[in-house]
């Protein structure tokens, strides 16, 4: 009996650490994006090409720019972040 | 209810519309398969609420009704009789339950009340237009590669059917892909609407769409459609919501434009994606001159194929998820395509060669850092 409620205590620390690390990197990623969203309308009054340039690091980071998905997480590439970019950097 | 039928007969109806009987459901009547007698015909329908098929068969009507008999069983037992033998079916209204006679054998199944059993929406009086059964499969099997299966974005699990006055266009996406397959149309459709059909449906439509020289009627209300095939009737709830402006999203000024051969560059795209995993599926180009170089490094090895092509426009290197591009190359239906390019992180488009009628947009890969 001791020494399964070792091994719970044990898997409950490891998930403990593992669940902190992960709200860890979900804040960081948070910070990123709202860093990256707040360039992005500074900049945008002053040069077109920042913004865009911003939009394109937004997209490399693995969050949609698209109008149909814009801010959230993408999984894999998307065709409509891929033309709009396109469009802008026409 | 009493009848007779060839045992070919029942087992081809029941084979046609057990495609929509649901694997799972929390309602035990949709399980069953209803049969129901008309005139000197045996009507044959299933349904998972969202799309019902409902086929008819000639049968000896001995005494009319209907009856819900569980669809697995029932379809099983016409799996395993003679195809010449004549199966006896009688159904007590009372008990629900049916006498399946065959050959000098009896089996006794359980079945539900039909009265429970969901009716089927009636069909419009004016149909929409009418297409070749070839026409719309070959167009259907252009597309469905493309569709999601993505429940979170029910839009992109359907098919865009955009009806003109010329042209009917049929355009399937999940966003990392685009499937575009137009067709000019010899009659005007009654009217011009878009609506999006589910993927799942069209699937099973396009494996029923098999005679040379039929047509299929499609029939539209505001939140159904309806496609008559001979005996089959298939009906499905259209999806809601605005399909994306797909126009957006394909190239109307390319870089460069490589026109190849499609079976060596589906050929030499397959033997690069051997080396891919689950995570890196990433099957990279360089367009050099007139070489195309096929390559992928991965953990397990290398490979690297040279292709001679015929290229126009800017040299780049460009990566292409290689799944999604053996996709495309495979309904591409020509031996020359044309591969034109926007740029290493921008849209492509593939295209037949000598034909305007078909385009698929591939997003390129791009690392994620």
């Amino acid at each position: 009996m001791e020494t399964r409620i070792s091994d719970m205590m044990t898997d409950l620390k490891r998930m403990k650490n593992h669940i902190e690390d992960l709200e860890e990197e979900n804040s960081q990623l948070r910070r990123q994006l709202s860093i990256m969203s707040g360039a992005g309308v500074q900049s945008n009054t002053n040069s077109p090409p920042a913004a865009l340039q911003n939009l394109v690091r937004l997209y490399q980071e693995g969050f949609h720019v698209c109008n149909l998905h814009f801010g959230r997480l993408r999984s894999g590439d998307c065709l409509f972040c891929s033309a709009f970019l396109y469009k802008k950097q026409e | 209810m009493q009848i007779s039928l060839p045992a070919e007969n029942l087992l081809n109806a029941l084979l046609t519309v057990y495609r929509a009987v649901p694997p799972r459901t929390p309602l035990p009547i949709l399980t069953g398969i209803l049969f129901e007698t008309k005139e000197n015909e045996l009507y044959i329908t299933a349904t998972d609420l969202e799309h019902s098929i409902c086929t008819y068969v000639s049968a000896t009507i001995e005494e009319p009704g209907a009856a819900v008999l569980p669809a697995r069983e029932i379809t099983e037992l016409a799996r395993r009789l003679h195809d010449t033998s004549i199966v006896k079916i009688q159904t007590d209204g009372q008990t629900n339950t049916t006498v399946i006679n065959y050959a000098q054998s009896e089996l006794t199944l359980h079945g539900f009340s039909p009265d429970e059993y969901p009716t089927m929406p009636e069909l419009p009086k004016e149909n929409l237009i009418n297409l070749p059964q070839q026409q719309l499969r070959k167009m259907l099997k252009q597309v469905l590669y493309a569709v999601s299966t993505e429940e979170h974005r029910p839009v992109f699990t359907g098919v865009l059917f955009e009806f003109t006055n010329e042209k009917l266009n049929v355009v399937a996406t999940d966003t990392h892909r685009l499937a575009l397959r137009s067709t000019l149309l010899d009659t005007q459709p009654s009217k011009l609407i878009n609506v999006i059909v589910p993927g799942k449906t069209l699937n099973e439509l396009s494996k029923l769409l098999v005679k040379e020289d039929s047509e299929v009627s499609i029939y539209v209300t505001e939140n159904q459609i309806f496609f008559l095939l001979n005996e089959v009737q298939i009906v499905t709830r259209l999806l809601a919501g605005n399909y994306p402006n797909y126009n957006l999203v394909i190239p109307q000024h390319t870089s460069c434009d490589v026109t190849l051969d499609t079976k060596e560059l589906l050929e030499a795209v397959d033997r690069a994606f051997l080396l891919s995993s689950p995570g890196r599926q990433t099957v990279f180009f360089q367009l050099q001159e007139n070489t195309l170089t096929v390559f992928l490094n991965a953990q397990t090895g290398r490979i690297r194929e040279d292709l001679q092509v015929n290229i126009t426009g800017d040299q780049m290197d460009i990566g292409f998820n290689g799944r999604y591009l053996m996709d495309a190359l495979k309904t591409i239906n020509s031996e020359q395509l044309h591969f034109k390019f926007t740029g290493p992180t921008t849209p492509a488009l593939l295209k037949p060669a000598g034909q305007d009628e078909y385009i698929s947009v591939l997003v390129p890969a791009i690392p994620q850092q």
